[in-house]
């Protein structure tokens, strides 16, 4: 790989674009000073970025930009390097590698760009694809004249530095640093599990003791298990015993019950014989008669009911003859009355017959009168008839003018209240329509006010609504307290009256004996100071271990708990004196104390020790450990007896089994003492209770009446403000629509108004009219009276007056008496009638008699009928009660015989009986023994596998059981003694003791990678070393070869520290030819560029790179130390590209082609090139 | 920068002497340019190599001083030297 081409765009003094073509051999850039050869290879170094360790020569990136026309300065600097990559060195696939850097300036500052085949890249993507091609920037690829002088001036460790980096010594410092921080990981583990173990091993010192403990614990425990393994060894050897006689038992009993059996079938032989005979003999008895006897006496029975009965018939037959004569006569007499009535009436008939002839003859009489008067008349008339026909006349216009006048006067008077009426009607109608017009004017303010009447009322209602609300909620809560309380109050209840019960029993049945009576009466009247009263007294306990508890405590239940014995002395003196008898005191100051017992409440059955189920005041323990002991209570007998030994047990029933053995029970025998003293302080307590629930109960519906009532008040309320508010509405609907009605009403009576005043104007008309016509009717009556009186005057002489009164006079005598005629015709119809009635009514009762005397004859007839059929019966009735008294002799006998036979019966029956009982009796027993028999095969088996599971052999030698029971003793005792013990401490100990032991592996392993971590250091202490060896040697075998080839002289790199060599620096030792070993500091500029020189090319030739570029390094060298720097150049170019800046003759002879630089304008630098053959 | 010595700069002034070269180079081109127009590089070389490079670096000093003109169409081509 070579420089092929360097590109600059505005780079420091290439003003403009500037290409320079390389090749892969030595070019030499020469040029004056100051024409900017230099600027070439800050070029190369400033697009490579290999400036990092050595300073380019600007002071800034941006005075790089070209500044040489002040007027328009650029405000970029680019430089492009191509490489030929045609060998591949750079491991990238193409012929060329161009890498670009651009440096922009801008207001902000400066950005710098790097390009790689361009793509934009970062400075270390340059420096990692350079590297892979050997150009780095402690490869001295690019040397500066001041670096030659540097590695001069440098301190000997910066030397060392320069072999470091070319060994490549920071990776493995790299992985030591790594190694050092696993290293302090490792570190803090160990400390920490350091701490663990001590803490662990703290924890386990702890737990040893806790399991030596707990061991022996174990130990004891074992033991004593297997000691109680004797004791049921005992027991089931005692068991096997019993059953064994048991066997026997139950033996003697089964044949002795054979015995019995044998007899009561014997017995129950003889007894069903005399059954027998018995029963054949009542059958005999019966065939012999007795249904006879009894159907005879049945028949007698029946036969004189039958008489009787016909006797009852007779005598009702006789009752209702008595009947029928009675209304026989009375029917008799009725027709005798009736008969007397008829003559009457036919009298009376013929008196008024006789009266209507003579008024009839009368009547004629006067009519003949009247024609004679009528004739008369006729004649006199004849005479006036014409006066009187006029006049007739005249009359009768004047009564008819008269009618119409008075017609009209009425119509007169109707026309007047026509009118009247139609005026108040006009009023009437005129104030309405005032009325109505004031209306329509107030209706606005009206149905404001109306509204603000009903916005009131909702306002009210919505109050009043929350207010129910409230209420309603408050009456939901109170009923629901007062249900609660209800509840709570009838429990109380229950509970007095059961309790009540309970101690009214309990009192009345507390049978203490005499002394204990007097103790307790004295005690009441305070008489004895110290004394609390009976154990039953004292003690309360649970129902359902009443009768157990009572059993349990017998006859102590009487004893008497006093504060101390002198308390007792006092009281024991008391009963002495007055003979009263004897009684227990328990003084507590000397009761011996309560001693702890193991619990057995695991055991089948048992519910606990009787002094813990009884409660009482603490400072009575003593007394009722007195009392109880350490009897246990269990459930059942049965229970009781699988645990029996050595143990006071009572049974929920009342059995009660003795530590000896001994066991009592059978049928509930009450004592009379029991527990009551809680019960009676309960039924306090509950009283008060019910008390205190009754009166909450009744404040609570007190105070929900109040808010019930608050309720229907408030409901009535809104009732009544909603029906105001419906009325309000309507007020404003009919306000509303006030105007318009009322404006219609007004066309109305306007209307009616007008018609009005017509019909008036009609009527006042009609008036006129009607007044006119009655003056001229007054007029006409006037003129009509004239001319009647003129021939009234005429007609005065005249008699027919006088004849027309007696016409009138006859014509009223005659109508007087055809009225009375019709009087006596009706009378004598009504006589008529009421004789046809009577006539029938004789008939009728003709008809009834008649009836009457055939059902006399009937009844008579049965009446014989009967009569006969008694006799008959009579006669039947003989005959029976004959064959009956025969019969009861013939049966007498008999009967006495099955009376003997029956009692003799009996006495069978009765030795059967008891022979029953003795079977059944014995069965029974034996059925009792049998269950036992149950119980202890049970037991036996039971106790066979509690040994198995302890692991005794049945074959064991058992020690004496009083051994036994001394041993299990101490050994409870000494497990007391280390109680409390940790059993967990066993298991924990091991855990504990197995966490210990990871501990300590952990800790160990921890140690392993500590150990190994160390050595990895070691090991990259010695590789980094080795590296830096090699490298130094390498190096310095250059240095030696390349010194002596410059100078002719000895030179060498020298480590301050061989053994160590990163401990101190490295010398550069130079003595050039024909001169004594130099410091580098007393040697002369050219002999310290030479011995620099040296160093940089012996580095070049340990690690060569592609390509150098130099720049005037040969400065300061004298002619032949310039052309012997030429001739090293020149030896490498076959395995690099060299561009060596010079002004220097050997250097550009040396090399293939030269690159003159010059500045021919001002400030811009103008390559040309010469290849020199 | 470690100091020149004077002996030093005498040292290379003497062996190379460059700016004696110019001053000769520059003497010579104004003669030729009184006739000529422009020369090109090639004319101006001899046989010695070592000459030829010293004549080029003197021209390079010349045109640094504005004294002649160098033109070249292309690197390492032929070099054009013109009075300025």
């Amino acid at each position: 790989m070579y420089i092929k081409e360097i590109e600059f765009i505005n780079f420091k003094s290439f003003g403009k674009k500037v290409k320079i073509p390389f090749y892969d051999d030595f070019t030499t850039i020469s040029g004056p000073n100051g024409s900017g050869k230099s600027n070439i290879i800050d070029g190369i170094l400033f697009v490579l970025g290999l400036s990092s360790s050595r300073t380019m020569r600007a002071e800034k990136l941006t005075d790089l930009i070209y500044n040489g026309d002040k007027a328009k300065k650029p405000d970029f600097a680019q430089v492009t390097i191509k490489f030929d990559n045609t060998d591949r060195e750079m491991p990238v696939d193409t012929e060329e590698v161009v890498i670009t850097r651009k440096i922009r300036e801008t207001d902000t500052g400066y950005y710098s760009y790097f390009y790689f085949n361009g793509k934009a890249v970062s400075l270390t993507d340059v420096h990692n694809y350079l590297a892979k091609a050997r150009v780095t920037p402690e490869g001295y690829n690019v040397v500066m004249q001041g670096d030659v002088t540097r590695i001069i001036t440098m301190t000997p460790v910066e030397r060392r530095k320069i072999i470091d980096e070319i060994a490549g010594v920071a990776e493995f410092d790299n992985k030591k640093d790594r190694a050092l921080s696993e290293l302090e990981i490792v570190r803090e583990r160990v400390e920490r599990v350091d701490i663990i173990l001590e803490e662990v091993a703290a924890q386990l010192e702890k737990l040893k003791g806790e399991r030596d403990q707990a061991l022996k614990y174990q130990a004891l425990k074992g033991e004593k298990v297997q000691f109680e393994g004797f004791m049921i060894l005992a027991r089931l050897k005692d068991a096997r015993k019993e059953l064994v006689s048991i066997d026997n038992d139950m033996g003697s009993r089964k044949s002795s019950m054979k015995e019995l059996e044998a007899t009561l079938e014997e017995r129950r032989q003889l007894m069903e014989e005399l059954e027998r005979s018995l029963e054949d003999l009542t059958l005999q008895i019966q065939r012999m008669g007795e249904d006879e006897q009894i159907q005879i006496k049945k028949d007698i029975e029946s036969t004189r009911g039958e008489i009787s009965r016909c006797k009852d018939s007779i005598q009702l037959a006789d009752r209702e003859l008595a009947d029928v004569d009675s209304r026989r006569r009375k029917a008799f007499v009725d027709i005798d009355e009736i008969k007397g009535k008829v003559t009457e009436l036919d009298t009376k008939i013929s008196e008024e017959k006789v009266r209507l002839e003579s008024t009839k003859s009368e009547h004629s009489e006067k009519r003949t009168q009247r024609m004679i008067l009528q004739s008369r008349i006729a004649d006199v008339d004849a005479k006036f008839a014409k006066t009187r026909d006029d006049l007739t006349q005249l009359k009768n216009g004047l009564e008819s003018t008269r009618n119409e006048k008075n017609e009209l006067m009425r119509q007169e008077d109707r026309l007047l209240d026509a009118l009247r009426r139609k005026s108040a009607e006009v009023r009437d109608i005129e104030s309405e329509m005032e009325d109505a017009r004031s209306k329509a004017a107030s209706s606005d303010s009206d149905i404001s006010s109306v509204k603000y009447d009903l916005d009131k009322l909702n306002e009210k209602i919505n109050s009043l609504t929350k207010d129910i609300d409230d209420l309603e909620s408050n009456r939901a809560q109170l009923k629901g307290v007062i249900k609660d309380l209800e509840e709570s109050l009838r429990k109380y209840q229950d509970d007095y009256a059961r309790i009540e019960a309970r101690v009214r029993a309990a009192e009345d049945h507390s049978k203490y004996s005499k002394a204990v009576d007097m103790i307790i009466n004295e005690k009441k009247h305070h008489g004895l100071p110290g004394i609390y009263g009976t154990i039953a007294e004292l003690g309360s306990v649970d129902q359902k271990y009443a009768t157990a508890l009572g059993i349990a405590a017998g006859g102590k239940m009487q004893a008497v708990v006093v504060d101390t014995d002198e308390d007792a002395a006092r009281a024991i003196d008391f009963l002495k004196r007055r003979q009263a008898g004897r009684a227990t005191f328990l003084p507590l100051n000397k009761m011996e104390e309560r001693r702890p017992y193991k619990s057995l409440s695991d055991r089948n059955g048992v519910i606990g020790y009787a002094i813990d189920l009884v409660d009482f005041e603490p400072r009575f323990e003593p007394a009722f450990w007195y009392v109880f002991r350490d009897t246990l209570v269990v459930d059942t007998l049965q229970n009781a007896r699988r645990l029996m030994g050595g143990l006071r047990m009572v049974t929920l029933e009342g059995e009660l089994i003795e530590k000896s053995g001994a066991m009592v029970g059978g049928s509930a025998q009450n004592s009379g003492l029991s527990f009551a003293a809680s019960e009676k302080d309960k039924l306090i307590k509950v009283a008060e209770k019910i008390t205190e629930f009754d009166s909450r109960r009744s404040a609570s519906i007190k105070k929900l009446d109040a808010v019930e009532g608050h309720i229907a008040d408030v409901n009535r309320e809104i009732n009544e403000h909603d029906k105001e508010i419906s009325r309000k509405q309507m007020q404003v609907e009919e306000i509303a629509g006030r105007g318009e009605r009322l404006a219609q009403l007004l066309e109305v009576k306007n209307g009616e108004l007008n018609e009005i005043e017509e019909s008036r104007k009609q009527l006042r008309n009609e008036m006129e009219a009607v007044t006119a016509q009655k003056k001229e009717k007054d007029e006409y009556a006037g003129s009509l009276e004239e001319k009647i009186d003129e021939l009234e005057g005429e007609l005065a002489g005249s008699e027919v007056p006088e004849l027309n009164r007696q016409a009138e006079g006859i014509d009223e005598e005659m109508r007087r008496l055809e009225g009375r005629i019709r009087d006596v015709e009706a009378q004598i119809n009504a006589l008529n009638l009421d004789r046809e009635y009577a006539i029938g009514k004789i008939e009728e009762n003709r008809e009834l008699i008649k009836s009457l005397d055939e059902k006399k004859a009937s009844h008579r007839q049965r009446v014989d009928e009967l009569t006969a059929k008694i006799k008959e019966l009579e006669i039947v009735l003989t005959e029976k009660q004959a064959r009956e008294s025969e019969l009861v002799k013939e049966l007498k006998d008999m009967q006495q015989q099955r009376l003997g036979m029956q009692n003799e019966y009996a006495l069978s029956k009765k030795q059967f009986e008891s022979a029953r009982t003795r079977f059944e009796e014995s069965s029974r027993q034996l059925m009792a023994i049998e269950a036992t028999q149950a119980v202890l095969v049970e037991q036996v088996t039971e106790l066979s596998s509690e040994l198995l599971r302890r692991g005794i052999e049945e074959t064991d030698d058992v020690p004496g059981s009083e051994a036994v029971r001394i041993r299990i003793a101490s050994i409870e005792k000494a497990m007391e003694r280390l109680e409390p013990v940790n059993m967990r401490a066993i298991d924990e100990f091991n855990e504990v003791g197995a966490r210990l032991e990871d501990l300590r592996s952990r800790r160990d392993t921890l140690f392993n990678e500590r150990e190994q971590i160390l050595e990895r250091i070691k090991q990259y202490e010695v590789l980094k070393k080795d590296a830096f060896m090699e490298t130094y040697n390498g190096i310095n075998t250059a240095f030696q070869e390349i010194f002596n080839e410059l100078s002719d002289g000895i030179g060498e790199l020298v480590l301050d520290d061989p053994a160590e060599p990163f401990n101190g620096g490295l010398t550069l030792r130079a003595q050039p030819k024909e001169k004594t070993l130099q410091r580098l500091e007393a040697m002369s500029g050219g002999e310290k560029s030479l011995t620099a020189l040296s160093f940089v090319f012996s580095i070049q030739k340990y690690r060569p790179a592609p390509f150098y570029a130099f720049d005037e390094i040969d400065m300061f060298l004298d002619g032949a130390n310039a052309a012997r720097v030429a001739e090293r150049v020149k030896k490498s170019v076959e395995n690099a590209q060299f561009i060596v800046v010079s002004l220097r003759k050997p250097m550009i002879e040396a090399a293939s082609r030269t690159i003159g630089v010059a500045m021919q304008e001002n400030n811009i630098t103008s390559i040309t090139g010469v290849k020199f053959r | 920068r470690v100091a020149i010595t004077t002996d030093e700069v005498l040292g290379i002034a003497h062996e190379e002497d460059i700016l004696g070269r110019v001053a000769r180079l520059n003497h010579v081109l104004d003669s030729v340019f009184e006739e000529h127009e422009s020369v090109v590089f090639s004319e101006l070389m001899g046989e010695d190599r070592s000459e030829n490079i010293m004549t080029y670096v003197s021209l390079l000093f010349l045109a640094t001083e504005k004294k002649i003109w160098l033109q070249q169409e292309e690197l390492f081509g032929e070099l054009f030297i013109y009075p300025s």
